[in-house]
């Protein structure tokens, strides 16, 4: 259909989006994307991450290479970000009354994490990135989602990845921030929200029953990924409400990858690339393609 | 302590083309109702009708009787039809297999009516059909 | 209902007043399509004057949004009153829209400068 016709201008390209589900160390998977991506000459113009997800969002949405990326995210992801034990809270947990329990309770001092994360973020805002970055996190009172743009990267990383009962809320602009899979593990809405043509939705959540992979539009079976409720139903909505294409891609790991399974980082890279280049023709298609 | 019953009020309708006077019947109701009250019994009642006709009578024509009581603590809407029976709670959750159209949209409507009432009750019609019951407790209501 | 139509340079502002529902809603979603069709990509929905919404009204929003989208433009909403937003918000249509307090924010969103 000729868009000058009907006096409709049309951007020469579709703006492309990936947004990374929560799944801690699994989210390197992305980086195996985004390999196939560049080698493939297909440029981001925009990245979500939630929860491990911001991680890699961030590290990728301030320009670095892919090594500098895997290299980073090995040496953040360490037991070490979860030894100091912050024994105030511990103990405001169990004598509330005394030490005032106020529901930003943490069991882990976070000053191993932001010490991990001010490798790869240091004082890096938003503003620096290369590829426009937006971070989701859930607000602890009122349990609803709250997309960080602007400010610091490591402190919206640690809001997201504030894991209750692990590390505390983090607290940005007077508002207690916590893990962002708590109100969507992937907040494919964000992208939707920005006006992303193409989202790359890639998600983690575990268990993963045997399922059919299909180069299809954003639709699950029954045998999904996702066993999450709150995932499913919003699946459904995010394809009704999306005017172009959601193509999911959802790696496979054969084996259970823990938090802090480092040591397999380049295997969950491997399996990032397996499932981008499952989807690669589906995507191309998409990318050419013409809408009516 | 007990509610007054002053007369009820009801509209007949035969089709989904009767909406409009149904509406104008809420608003006439409402009047007396503090906004919040008024947006949420219309909300609901207009979900309700457009579900019963698009779902139960399959955009059909088909009679639905809508009742509204007003007392001081709270609003009682009550929708009878004679479709066949289908009880919201059992609604089957949303098809992801397949993509949503824009028809799916009228799930929303239960979701939408089960948060602005307070009491969502359903029992099958006498012989056949259903009947809905909506609560909805007034802002300014006292015990 | 009552749909008026300004243009701002670049962005145009329809101003709707009245309630959204299932009488009114085909008829705002044709006139919003028209002005989409007609190029007019970057709307505002000035939401002042409407105090009430149904899903009705959900679905005339949605279809403008998806059809300006992928024309590169958007939709997004100003002045939203607090019954219509917790409507949108039930939806989920608050995390798939952006919305503003006021008109002038909502056109100035569109004056963002395009990151590369």
């Amino acid at each position: 259909m000729n868009a000058a016709a009907v006096g409709v201008p049309r951007t020469s390209r579709k703006r492309v989006a990936l947004v990374i589900g929560a799944g801690s160390v699994k989210c390197a998977a992305a980086l195996g994307l985004w390999k196939v991506l560049k080698r493939e000459g297909i440029a981001l113009d925009l990245l979500v991450g939630c929860s491990g997800g911001s991680i890699y969002a961030g590290v990728m949405a301030l320009g670095n290479d892919v090594d500098t990326c895997e290299r980073m995210t090995c040496e953040l992801w360490t037991p070490a970000i979860t030894r100091k034990r912050d024994l105030r809270s511990v103990f405001s947990a169990f004598l509330p009354r005394l030490l005032g329990f106020d529901g930003r309770f943490g069991m882990l001092s976070d000053d191993p994490l932001l010490r991990a994360l001010d490798v790869p973020f240091a004082d890096k805002t938003f503003a620096d990135t290369q590829i426009p970055l937006r971070i989701a996190a859930t607000d602890l009172h009122n349990g609803e989602r709250v997309t960080l743009e602007r400010g610091s990267i490591r402190d919206a990383v640690r809001a997201s990845v504030a894991i209750p009962y692990l590390w505390k809320a983090r607290e940005i602009d007077g508002r207690w921030l916590l893990d962002g899979c708590m109100s969507d593990p992937l907040p494919v809405d964000i992208a939707i929200r920005e006006g992303a043509d193409l989202i790359l939705a890639m998600g983690f959540e575990s268990p993963y029953p045997s399922r059919l992979r299909s180069a299809t539009r954003y639709a699950f079976q029954v045998n999904s990924v996702y066993t999450n409720n709150l995932l499913r139903a919003n699946f459904a909505f995010h394809n009704l409400a999306h005017h172009a294409e959601i193509i999911p891609i959802l790696p496979e790991f054969e084996r259970p990858i823990r938090l802090f399974d480092t040591d397999q980082i380049p295997y969950v890279i491997e399996q990032g690339m397996r499932a981008a280049e499952a989807q690669l023709d589906y995507l191309t298609r998409v990318l050419a393609a013409d809408d009516a | 302590m007990s509610d007054a019953l002053p007369a009820a009020t009801e509209f007949h309708a035969r089709s989904m083309r009767d909406l409009g006077g149904v509406l104008a019947f809420v608003d006439r109701i409402s009047a007396e109702l503090d906004a919040d009250t008024a947006f949420s019994v219309r909300l609901a009642v207009e979900e309700a009708f457009t579900n019963i006709y698009e779902y139960g009578y399959d955009d059909h024509e088909g009679p639905v009787m809508l009742r509204i009581d007003v007392t001081a603590r709270r609003v009682v809407v009550t929708l009878t039809d004679e479709a066949p029976a289908f009880d919201p709670a059992e609604a089957p959750p949303p098809d992801l297999e397949s993509a949503w159209d824009e028809r799916r949209i009228g799930g929303l409507g239960w979701h939408l009516i089960r948060h602005v009432m307070d009491e969502v009750t359903y029992a099958p019609g006498g012989k056949r059909g259903n009947v809905l019951k909506l609560v909805k407790i007034r802002a300014n209501g006292q015990g | 209902m009552n749909i008026e139509f300004e243009s701002h340079g670049d962005v145009s502002v329809v101003i709707i007043s009245g309630s959204v529902d299932g009488l009114t809603a085909d008829d705002l979603l044709k006139r919003l399509q028209g002005y989409v069709a007609a190029g007019n990509l970057l709307l505002v929905a000035n939401l002042a004057a409407v105090e009430y919404t149904s899903s009705a009204g959900l679905r005339a929003l949605l279809a403008t949004v998806k059809q300006a989208r992928r024309g590169g433009g958007d939709l997004r909403l100003a002045c939203v009153n607090a019954n219509v937003r917790k409507v949108l918000e039930l939806s989920g249509f608050t995390t798939i829209m952006k919305l503003f307090g006021d008109v002038d924010a909502a056109i100035a969103s569109y004056a963002a400068p395009v990151r590369p």
